[in-house]
């Protein structure tokens, strides 16, 4: 089971999806392509600590993916 | 008397409107001394004239000042009515006040554990005990140590080899997220795109 975490005002938000339903991986997909074009930044995460990479496209086949707001400098 | 001086005041006051259209026996003159002689219209006069009790040789004096005028007394039924008014108002507000601290709560609460999913074994025992964690990158330069410290902006730094700072960097999300996920915004940031990271951020 795939998930998206979305970080937000309220914590995350979770996406979940099964890459066997074509309905669930599409509903992940649009909503991760919409956040990216909003300025989200995509991390694909593994097992605990271990270091996340970026990603710009969506992985149906991903673990765990974190979207994170723009960053922007303070 | 003085309902025959006010109908015959009127009717001349007609008679001078439709004759001659001058005020020399103005209306105002025969409402208020009943004759047609004289010009001065005093407050006593208009008094005396339409109160047949009333004396013209007391000066009748009157205004209406703000600062005369008093709020009329708030009757007990009226109090009550509005101590009820404003104790509903009052408890509406602290409702959403206990709501939106409670939502604040668990959005704090779902920050703090997806953070503690991201950390290695050191950097959560560090966050545990100090409030802040390391992160190293690995580049062609070598390692960097970034420390990442609660906080919301100016709390990660760059240390040197002996761990002092060596270089502060203020960088967050452009919305407001709760501080545990503002921290692992900048922890993944970091490890998979410092390069990003430092452009992004304003450095001290």
């Amino acid at each position: 089971m795939g998930q998206l975490a979305i970080l937000g005002r309220s914590g995350d938000t979770k996406v979940m999806w099964s890459a066997d339903n074509e309905d669930e991986v599409e509903a992940a997909r649009e909503q991760f392509d919409t956040l990216i074009g909003k300025g989200f930044s995509a991390f694909s995460v593994g097992e605990r600590g271990e270091k996340g990479k970026r990603v710009r496209k969506f992985d149906p086949d991903a673990e765990k993916l974190i979207l994170v707001p723009q960053m922007v400098g303070g | 008397m003085v309902s025959y001086y006010v109908c015959n005041a009127w009717n001349v006051a007609q008679s001078q409107w439709t004759t001659t259209g001058t005020a020399t026996n103005s209306t105002w003159q025969y409402w208020t001394t009943g004759t047609a002689a004289g010009n001065t219209i005093t407050v006593n006069s208009i008094w005396a004239n339409w109160n047949a009790n009333a004396t013209a040789t007391t000066p009748i004096y009157a205004y209406v000042g703000t600062n005369s005028a008093q709020p009329l007394a708030e009757t007990e039924e009226a109090k009550a009515a509005r101590l009820e008014r404003e104790r509903v108002v009052r408890e509406e507000w602290q409702a959403a006040q206990a709501k939106a601290a409670q939502e604040r709560r668990e959005a704090d609460a779902r920050a703090e554990l997806i953070l503690s999913q991201s950390l290695d074994e050191q950097q959560a025992k560090d966050y545990a005990e100090k409030g802040h964690f390391d992160v190293r990158v690995l580049s062609a330069e070598g390692e960097r140590r970034y420390r990442v410290e609660k906080g919301w902006s100016g709390n990660v730094q760059l240390l040197d080899a002996e761990g002092k700072r060596r270089r502060r960097y203020c960088i967050h999300p452009r919305e407001e997220v709760p501080f545990a996920d503002n921290l692992l915004a900048q922890k993944l940031l970091l490890e998979a795109d410092e390069e990003t990271f430092l452009r992004l951020a304003n450095a001290s």
